[in-house]
């Protein structure tokens, strides 16, 4: 059966669909494309929808989205884990989630007032989700299993930083005692929110999901690229690492205090240098190659930077 | 010393997506512009592939720092860092280290 037939029988069986649209491709990338499209259901209703393909996550994904929406926090609602477990289904909701944008445009000035209280909230639920609804996320050792993870990435791409060894070296010897384990959404940033101009509409990209210490989506959060230039405001470019820790631990997250944030931001910085290495060899081993990639690799300097900058 | 990719190598990606993408996106009188710039790219891609840095010195600094040879002198190792990535982003970034 071909992948929209596939569709088409599965939006009948789950929705009761009697007609399916062309899909249309409204995001990709080298892991995963997102397609919008529409069904009319058996009462007549258009519903717009989109199909997340995934390269392998869609189970945690799928098992993420639904406790996450059962627990409240603002995402597109889940409808169906495709038959092959490729795929899930959402509604397709409006808005914008071009961060840059977001953070500068006039129209959002409003939204920019609550986000931050917003981001806060969703993060103290998405934490305060049971481990055990989210089977398919792989499970890590907190602080320790992050760092260990790090390392073992830097030595399969065997292109050695100095700086980021350094930042290992530092960040081995803070470790903190640590929150948790709690569900950690893995890729908490302004590029990955659909915003209105009436602030959050939903928490996207949940492909990264699992399970560790919950302040580790804090410090990321906080990382100085997410911010679009905004330095004067860290928490994501909105407002200041306190006002986060305190809205956060209002909407009945954990006492995060500075000292541990530093740690999981400098932790950031660390993971985002590994990254930008990541991807330029994506590019540099033939499996990927692009321009943009490439010109990736140059910005490892300013992870490094924002790390040295971390420490004393 | 730069972090790869190497001049050689940012030149040779940008003669493929010159001549790999754009070239055939591009109206038809702009196509013989798109391929002579493609051709400057290999050009200067040959001619600055003898010129990329010995990373030796970098890679056994990094064995160091992970061995915990540095672990005592960490500060002291931060600030000898902090004027290389300095001159790295006076050539990748300039104004992020302000």
């Amino acid at each position: 059966m071909s992948g929209l037939e596939q569709l088409r029988s599965e939006a009948e069986r789950h929705l009761g669909a009697v007609s399916l649209s062309e899909p249309w491709p409204l995001a990709g990338g080298a892991s995963r494309s997102l397609l919008g499209f529409d069904v009319e259901d058996g009462c007549g209703e258009k519903q717009r929808l989109v199909l997340l393909v995934t390269k392998g996550t869609a189970p945690q994904e799928w098992e993420a989205l639904r406790a996450a929406h059962a627990t409240g926090v603002a995402v597109a609602e889940p409808l169906w884990l495709s038959e092959d477990r490729s795929g899930v289904v959402m509604r397709r909701l409006e808005g914008e989630a071009i961060a840059p944008r977001i953070l500068r445009e006039e129209g959002f000035a409003a939204a920019r007032g609550k986000l931050l209280a917003q981001l806060a909230a969703a993060l103290a639920a998405i934490h305060s989700i049971p481990a055990a609804q989210v089977p398919s996320a792989p499970r890590r050792a907190g602080a320790r299993g992050e760092l260990d993870a790090i390392e073992a990435e830097l030595d399969r791409l065997g292109d050695p930083h100095p700086t980021l060894e350094l930042g290992l070296r530092w960040l081995r010897q803070r470790l903190p005692t640590g929150h948790g384990p709690a569900l950690v959404h893995g890729d908490f940033r302004m590029g990955n929110m659909l915003v209105d101009e009436a602030g959050l509409v939903a928490v996207l990209d949940w492909e990264l999901v699992h399970v560790g210490d919950p302040a580790e989506d804090l410090g990321w959060l906080c990382a100085r690229t997410w911010r679009f230039g905004r330095d004067q405001l860290p928490a994501a470019g909105l407002g200041s690492r306190e006002q986060l820790l305190a809205t956060y631990r209002e909407a009945g997250g954990a006492d995060v205090g500075l000292e541990e944030l530093r740690f999981w931001e400098t932790l950031a910085a660390l993971r985002w240098g590994v990254l930008t290495i990541r991807q330029l060899h994506e590019h540099l081993s033939g499996a990927r190659p692009s321009l943009e990639l490439a010109a990736i690799g140059r910005r490892t300097s300013e992870a490094e930077w924002d790390l040295l900058g971390m420490i004393d | 010393m730069q972090d790869r990719p190497d001049a050689h190598e940012l030149l040779e990606a940008l003669e493929l997506y010159l001549r790999g993408e754009l070239l055939d996106a591009v109206a038809a009188e702009h196509r013989f512009g798109v391929r002579v710039a493609a051709n400057v790219c290999a050009i200067l891609a040959r001619e600055t592939a003898p010129l990329a840095p010995d990373r030796s010195a970098q890679a056994a600094l990094a064995a160091e720092i992970r061995a915990g040879a540095w672990d005592e002198r960490l500060p002291e190792l931060a600030a000898r860092l902090r004027e290389e990535v300095r001159a790295k982003l006076a050539v990748d970034h300039p104004g992020w280290a302000d």
